[in-house]
């Protein structure tokens, strides 16, 4: 335990040295919702959608996202291509500890820049409301993001281990990135997709790994979706002890 | 000047039908590829039906915005198919050094540089779109 916490303030101080990265980071969650804002602020709403309503989900989605989302299939194809990985299969370290202590620092370190204009969009979107409800929704969405991290990390973590037999990796980092941005709700809120959908995707891990934070803190929250999300981290995390088992066996063979 | 354009016209067929034939060899790398490409393609039409399903664009109809969306994927993926594999390439290669074997050549190195062997998930996904652009331009 002691390896991790060093690690982890190591790659704090690490990641708070290079700011342009942050600062790059924070933004890029920013320009999609931006763009389709400026775009749909020309168009004329026909179904019942504000514009207004838009606003305030796209500016949570941009605040919420860097801290929900993980990346950390790239890096596992980087490892595995270039052979680094071989450092964490001969030292007594868990590549997947490291690789989630490396994104939490990371998180963390985006959650304190972030705070002040979380704090400011929370004063906003919960004025008006009983001190024990806003305590018990920012409690809530706390714990959600948490779990977002999570469950976003081991699916991320899941798709980096196709890099042990694919060589052509970017093709399935796409699907990874259009189905998760798409089906959890940044590119488009649910409200846009038909009934059918949204039933069918309750029930599959997206609509918990990037955008749940912000559906919570708008004061759309349902007890049964955490039941959901555990399931989905449970069924994730397993599917790593499985897959991983089975990448390295593969890697060493190839290796010889 | 006409040789001259000849010789690179030539020259970039040679490049390309390699490309094209590495692509057709490797067909488990170029399925992956393909869906990969696609998956893009089909988030921007799905994206947009929805866009317009909840919002009308004043002074557009609807197929005018279609034949929009179809044009710029046609465009879109005919310039990832002659210039991405040159963009993301070069760079590394400066890095590396291995860029030295393009400058050996009897050729315009920039010439050699963007015009790489293209992907052809690109310019299927370029196919795709105009064939969706024919269908949008009949209907409307």
């Amino acid at each position: 335990m002691k390896k991790y916490l060093t690690l982890f303030s190591q790659r704090l101080s690490e990641y708070s040295t290079y700011r342009m990265r942050l600062f790059v980071t924070i933004l890029q969650g920013f320009i999609t919702p931006l763009f389709l804002l400026l775009v749909l602020s020309l168009a004329t709403p026909t179904g019942g959608t504000s514009v207004s309503g838009l606003i305030s989900y796209f500016l949570l989605v941009g605040l919420i996202y860097p801290l929900t989302r993980s990346r950390v299939n790239e890096f596992i194809e980087e490892q595995t291509t270039s052979g680094e990985i071989n450092n964490f299969l001969v030292k007594p370290i868990s590549f997947y500890k490291y690789l989630l202590v490396d994104d939490l620092s990371w998180k963390i370190l985006n959650l304190l820049t972030l705070a002040p204009f979380i704090f400011i969009a929370c004063i906003f979107l919960l004025w008006g409301n009983s001190p024990d409800y806003n305590l018990a929704i920012l409690g809530i969405s706390v714990v959600t993001t948490a779990i977002s991290f999570l469950v976003s990390f081991n699916f991320s973590y899941l798709v980096g281990l196709f890099s042990f037999w694919l060589d052509e990796f970017w093709a399935i980092n796409n699907v990874k990135l259009v189905t998760v941005t798409f089906l959890g709700g940044v590119v488009l809120p649910y409200s846009f997709f038909p009934d059918w959908s949204n039933q069918l995707l309750k029930y599959s891990p997206f609509p918990y790994m990037l955008t749940w934070p912000v559906r919570v803190l708008r004061g759309q929250f349902e007890p049964i979706e955490i039941i959901i999300s555990l399931f989905w981290y449970a069924v994730l995390g397993l599917s790593i002890k499985v897959l991983q088992k089975m990448a390295i066996s593969k890697y060493s063979h190839t290796a010889s | 000047m006409l040789i001259q354009f000849k010789k690179y016209l030539r020259l970039f067929w040679a490049v390309q039908s390699a490309g094209i034939a590495k692509d057709i060899q490797l067909r488990g790398n170029f399925t992956m590829t393909l869906i990969g490409s696609l998956c893009y393609f089909y988030l921007h039409l799905i994206s947009f039906k929805l866009i317009i399903s909840r919002f009308r664009f004043p002074g557009w109809e609807t197929g005018q915005l279609w034949i929009l969306l179809f044009t710029f994927e046609i465009f879109t993926y005919l310039a990832f198919f002659f210039f991405w594999r040159g963009l993301q390439h070069t760079p590394k290669e400066i890095g590396t050094g291995t860029f030295d074997v393009l400058l050996s050549k009897p050729f315009s190195s920039r010439f050699l540089a963007f015009f790489r062997n293209c992907s052809l998930h690109n310019l299927a996904s370029a196919i795709f779109g105009a064939i969706y652009l024919v269908f949008a331009l009949v209907q409307y």
